[in-house]
């Protein structure tokens, strides 16, 4: 195996611990305000501070915190390819997606190689930007595979600094982070680092973590237990090695078995993505890629010649990216979408409405607009402008709770000092480099789940990898339509889409009742996006079974008619005009409302709202879509009472895509309805006057 | 003065067939390579103008395809005036999906009803599994209009529309009759009342008199 030549070779001594650090830090003017807790987190960073001071100044102090800013955007196009890693792609690295850690790992290798300063402190803005996962990919050796071929890659972003583009206002936060970033060092991480590159790591066991991603441990036990023999000898390109392979794959090419009975188009489907795992495709993330599966029954020569072309012949980690690949990799926003032209009707989410809370209101005027403000494009989502001083407080609050054998962190937990705090400021939105370890928390807190039932759900996931799934087939065809503008998903059968596939057909074998539902897809994309592919699951398993996602999604739909009736009592008290709106125009809720309520408002309302609405979700349960779907009727009250309004106008407005004006505003909104204990306890009042209704049959009538 | 017309039509088909796309390329003239798959439905409107200056008022319901969302479907059939079902000139099961629409729209939905069946992504005729013949062969039997369209490159979209547009006036039932037989509001839960009596376009026949 190539020897990795980056991470593993700095010069951090094994005793590397707090003495080095420390040293590092104090050049931190924020050093001493740090908890020790907060400097659990990450020896990867550490270490890679360290590497940097080998390499230049930038480490040494010499990092002020205009540099960082000046440097952070000075080198623009950098700084969007960081973007990619770190903001994006806590996912990214923890899914196992060798284009992302090949990337990241050329990153790394930067400033070692330029010794630019604005290039460290790019890299380290990066680094800290995020807890959980970044050491999935900066850390873990697994990935060490890419860095192989890191000095030729290095070149390309050599490239990238050059044009530097008009800044942008530097959010304060970068200047926060920089200086967060020793103190977040601490080490437990070292021994990790340090643990020699297997010569191939069973791709599963990048998967058997939790979000931190960083166990060695796991990852090194399950090696053993691959039944193939060291296959990446003869499957030379070094990402193949990182693949994650479902067991039972043999080193050779076609990987699976197919199962009695199970459909020739569905074992193609199924082997088509195991095969991939282990070869991968190129370009993943920048091309479309070669459609292999739905072309399935008139694959021609030259198709199979095509589909052959596309594979990675092992000259992905080390070829020069092209001019339009960084463009891509520029356009990209903070959580890795490019910027595409939204066909949807995109409609301004007004502030205004939202400064009063829900209470009974009269009719508004009858020369309301029927239409609400539309938009031309999708505007940019900006870093939350108080996210630095959020990451801060979110640092001190919470505290590891459960670790590995490896003193890796698996889990953490809310310091009892700080519990009070945490609903507030989840509303208030976690810190996007947060998101990975406190949803982590939240999930395991509402779904009362430990450490083993979480390690028992990898297992399963890897299992079912082995089985076949009658859904494969649609599960395939929805694949490459998911958040395909993200550019861990744009690939076809790129590691994010194969990852996609792999979590949804283990999950369509978890509940038969369930089993797959179009729309659990944007739901576990966005998982991936924050999870490995095998936590990922989990997630979706405490989705189902904790925060009554299987009455979503079990047929007819139950929870959905549910939580529509719940919305329209609601409506009904408070807004008894738009109520009776809804009436005449002969609008049901349903027509609007379903896909809010089944994909969990991930096609809705722009990815950053969608996680600040998932944030509270997961803090406080299937609630919170009720009152998102109430907010945004009462924002839109006065153009649904219109004396103009009708089916057309009121469908239309409903069906839009939305654009909140104000997240804050939005999300403070729905934390004021939720707070209201009278509102809660009428909530479930309904929730269970809307069963009695379906035990008596007496269901049929009583929606809109 | 030009007669209007306002008519609610229906999309049906399997699965990633291209229904979504080809109300995309009607509505908007565009095309997206992977569009998301449709939850529930989605509701959008055109307006098609005919030579004689009719203008035929669309409210399309693009449904999902999954068979887990066919329980939602009769909701978005029932009272359609027009249902266009989507095959994929590529995947023969497709085909056989359709067949399976129709016969529950020939059972289910207004017997006045005008279906359109309608093989999409003729751009990929190299991959074809369904022939024109047999696609055509099936609709004359069934009654039914038919045409092959490519979401992708717009070829044949805007004539299946226009084609219905053309047909229904024709066909649709008359004022009281049919399309308009829902009165009342909400008359199951699962009622997306497709005609809103509220509007003033709901004799279906009758030239509006804006």
């Amino acid at each position: 195996m190539d020897g990795p030549s980056l991470i593993v070779v700095p010069p951090t001594p094994l005793g590397y611990h707090h003495p080095s650090l420390s040293t590092t830090a104090s050049s931190s003017p924020d050093l001493g305000r740090l908890t020790s807790s907060e400097q659990e987190r990450g020896s990867s960073e550490a270490t890679i501070f360290t590497i940097y001071s080998m390499y230049g100044d930038e480490a040494n102090g010499g990092l002020s915190l205009s540099d960082v800013r000046n440097s952070k955007y000075g080198n623009h196009t950098y700084q969007q390819s960081q973007s990619t890693n770190s903001d994006v792609c806590d996912g990214a690295s923890s899914d196992s997606n060798g284009y992302i850690s090949s990337k990241y790992a050329s990153a790394t290798e930067l400033p070692a190689r330029t010794s630019v300063i604005s290039n460290g402190s790019v890299r380290l803005s990066y680094l800290d930007d995020r807890p959980l996962s970044t050491y999935a990919s900066c850390s873990s050796p697994h990935n060490d595979p890419h860095r192989s071929s890191d000095t030729i890659r290095s070149s390309k972003f050599k490239d990238l600094s050059p044009p530097p583009p008009p800044p942008p206002p530097p959010p304060s936060s970068n200047v926060v982070r920089a200086s967060y970033i020793p103190s977040d060092a601490e080490a437990p991480r070292n021994t990790f680092l340090r643990q020699p590159t297997p010569t191939h790591s069973h791709p599963s066991s990048r998967h058997s973590v939790s979000p931190n991603g960083n166990s060695p441990t796991s990852s090194f036990r399950s090696i053993p237990t691959s039944p193939r023999p060291q296959p990446s000898e003869l499957l030379s390109p070094p990402e193949t090695s990182t693949l994650p392979l479902p067991l039972g794959t043999s080193g050779s090419k076609s990987s699976l078995v197919p199962s009695e009975g199970e459909e020739v188009d569905a074992f193609f489907v199924r082997n088509t993505y195991a095969e991939l795992e282990m070869t991968g495709v190129k370009g993943d993330g920048y091309v479309e890629g070669v459609e292999r599966t739905r072309a399935r029954a008139s694959r021609s020569r030259s198709s199979i010649s095509r589909e052959e072309q596309a594979l990675d012949d092992g000259s992905e980690k080390s070829r020069e990216l092209s001019g339009k690949e960084l463009e891509t990799l520029q356009s990209l926003d903070r959580y890795g979408f490019f910027t595409v032209t939204s066909h949807d009707r995109l409609v301004l989410l007004s502030s205004l409405p939202l400064t009063k809370r829900l209470s009974p209101v009269p009719s508004g005027p009858i020369k309301a607009p029927t239409n609400a403000t539309s938009l031309p494009t999708l505007p940019p989502t900006p870093i939350p402008p108080k996210e630095a001083s959020r990451i801060a407080k979110w640092n001190r609050m919470l505290e590891p709770r459960v670790r590995d054998v490896g003193g890796n962190i698996q889990a953490w937990g809310v310091k009892a000092s700080k519990e009070n705090k945490l609903r507030e400021r989840t509303f208030k939105g976690i810190p996007d480099r947060w998101r990975s370890g406190v949803w982590d928390l939240l999930m395991r807190g509402y779904s009362r789940t430990g450490q083993r039932e979480i390690n028992k759900l990898g297992e399963e996931y890897r299992e079912a990898m082995e089985k076949p799934s009658t859904y494969d087939i649609q599960i395939d065809l929805d694949v490459p339509r998911t958040i395909s503008g993200h550019i861990m998903f744009r690939t076809r059968y790129g590691s994010g889409q194969r990852s996609l596939f792999h979590v949804l057909h283990s999950f369509s074998l978890r509940c038969s009742e369930c089993g797959y539902v179009q729309g659990m897809g944007p739901i576990a994309a966005t998982l991936l996006c924050y999870f490995e592919p095998e936590r990922a699951y989990a997630c979706l398993v405490h989705l189902h079974d904790a925060y009554a996602l299987h009455t979503i999604f079990s047929p007819g739909f139950p929870g959905l008619l549910e939580a529509i009736y719940v919305q329209e009592r609601i409506t009904e008290q408070t807004m008894p005009n738009v109520y009776a709106a809804f009436k005449s125009h002969m609008i049901s809720t349903t027509s609007y409302a379903t896909k809010w309520y089944i994909t969990l408002f991930a096609n809705s309302v722009p990815f950053q709202t969608q996680l600040r609405l998932w944030d509270i979700f997961l803090l406080e349960g299937q609630d919170v879509f009720v009152a998102v779907a109430v907010a945004i009727v009462w924002v839109y009250r006065d153009n649904i009472t219109s004396g103009a309004a009708n089916f057309e106008t009121v469908l239309s407005l409903l069906s839009s895509f939305f654009v909140p004006q104000d997240e804050d505003a939005l999300l403070s909104w729905i934390g004021k309805m939720l707070g209201d204990k009278k509102m809660r306890s009428r909530m479930g009042q309904w929730r269970q006057q809307w069963k009695n209704l379906v035990a008596t049959g007496m269901d049929s009538t009583a929606l809109l | 003065m030009s007669k209007q017309f306002q008519f609610k039509l229906v999309l049906l088909g399997e699965s990633a067939v291209g229904k979504s796309s080809l109300v995309l390329r009607f509505v908007k003239d565009q095309f997206d390579d992977y569009r998301e798959s449709t939850i529930g439905a989605a509701f959008l409107t055109q307006t098609v103008t005919l030579e004689d200056q009719t203008t035929v008022k669309f409210e399309i319901w693009d449904t999902a395809g999954q068979e887990r969302y066919k329980s939602l479907a009769p909701m978005y059939y029932r009272n359609a005036n027009c249902a266009v079902v989507v095959y994929d000139i590529t995947q023969t099961t497709s085909l056989e999906k359709a067949r399976t629409w129709i016969r529950e729209l020939q059972r289910q939905a207004d017997p006045s009803i005008v279906i359109a069946l309608c093989g999409n992504k003729s751009d990929l005729s190299a991959r074809r599994q369904v022939t024109q013949e047999e696609a055509k062969k099936y609709a004359e039997e069934e009654g039914l209009m038919w045409g092959e369209t490519s979401a992708k490159s717009g070829e044949g979209v805007s004539d299946i529309f226009t084609a219905i547009a053309k047909k229904l006036p024709q066909t649709a039932a008359p004022p009281k009759a049919g399309g308009a037989a829902r009165s009342g509001a909400a008359a199951s839960r699962a009622g997306v009342d497709l005609n809103k009596q509220s509007n003033a376009l709901g004799g279906q026949n009758e030239p509006c008199n804006c």
